[in-house]
């Protein structure tokens, strides 16, 4: 905004007045800055909290423990359990008068762990296929 | 903890109040209503905002905040209130340079300016001897810009017109 520069730079022409002498010799010396915590006077800190600390180890070294008691050991349950979910015959074979057939088989294998230290139940679970062998049996 | 102050320290301070010292006696002569006021809370202001920046020179922000509370502090202040009344029965100092050669313009102006309703004038040494901008100075004075721009407006108006009545 510059509405009236003449004015402004008749008012720019004034200048303010200087400080008062026993102003000006009152604030002759700048205060005291106040000094930030350096490294330097955190070094004194130093040797203080280094034997503290070390009379605290010591102390914790001396100290005898007290027996507490016991905790019963944590008791783990698991329990697996395997379904069969599908099986192909893939081939049948006579060995010595007996029929084999070869399947492929699909399982689902469920492993559930407890634990009585923790309340979380782990519960895995695999699906496998494997190739087995099985006699027939013509009943 | 207080660190006592260095050569370059003390340098730095004297060049610091050779520059702004008197426009911030400025501010505080406008800010209070006596001399005794103005003087107590420049020091005051320029001593806490010396202390408080670490190692450098102060914010000019911060220092005129500092100048405009302890004003606000000072004028709330009972005991003060008989000082400033004593005071203002022996006048107080100029806030300008009197030149003598530059005719009776600019000594008319200085007393118009000084004649002009607090927060005009506030915005106006803020704008014209702050080399503030005027956000900064919206800031400062805790109102919104447009308003700190009416101020400085209505505040050259009212200059001008009492410069209009001077002029024959």
């Amino acid at each position: 905004m510059n509405r009236d520069p003449e004015l402004e730079t008749l008012l720019r022409s004034l200048r303010p007045a200087t400080l008062p002498d026993p102003l000006q010799t009152a604030m002759k010396d700048p205060p005291a800055r106040i000094a930030p915590a350096s490294p330097r006077h955190l070094r004194w800190l130093a040797l203080p909290l280094a034997a503290a600390a070390v009379w605290l180890l010591l102390a914790t070294l001396r100290h005898e423990p007290v027996s507490a008691p016991a905790s019963p050991a944590p008791i783990t349950l698991r329990q697996s359990q395997s379904t069969l979910l599908d099986s192909r015959p893939l081939e049948l074979v006579r060995i010595d008068d007996q029929y084999w057939e070869l399947a492929e088989q699909e399982w689902l294998d469920e492993d559930l762990t407890l634990c009585s230290a923790s309340p979380v139940t782990v519960k895995l679970t695999t699906t496998r296929r494997e190739i087995v062998w099985q006699p027939v049996r013509f009943d | 903890m207080a660190a006592s102050p260095s050569t370059s320290d003390s340098r730095l301070w004297q060049a610091w109040l050779a520059e702004h010292g008197q426009w911030f006696l400025l501010y505080a002569r406008q800010q209070t209503r006596s001399e005794a006021d103005a003087q107590d809370v420049f020091q005051e202001s320029l001593v806490d905002a010396w202390k408080r920046a670490s190692g450098a020179v102060p914010d000019k922000a911060l220092v005129l905040a500092t100048i405009r509370r302890r004003a606000i502090d000072c004028g709330r202040s009972n005991d003060r209130r008989s000082r400033r009344e004593s005071d203002f029965s022996g006048g107080s100092a100029p806030w300008f340079v009197t030149d003598f050669e530059a005719g009776d313009t600019r000594d008319f102006l200085a007393s118009a300016v000084r004649a002009l309703p607090e927060n005009l004038r506030e915005v106006l040494i803020l704008r014209i001897w702050g080399d503030m901008s005027f956000p900064e100075i919206a800031v400062l004075t805790d109102v919104p810009v447009p308003t700190a721009t009416s101020r400085y407006r209505y505040a050259l108006e009212r200059l001008r017109e009492a410069l209009t009545e001077l002029q024959p």
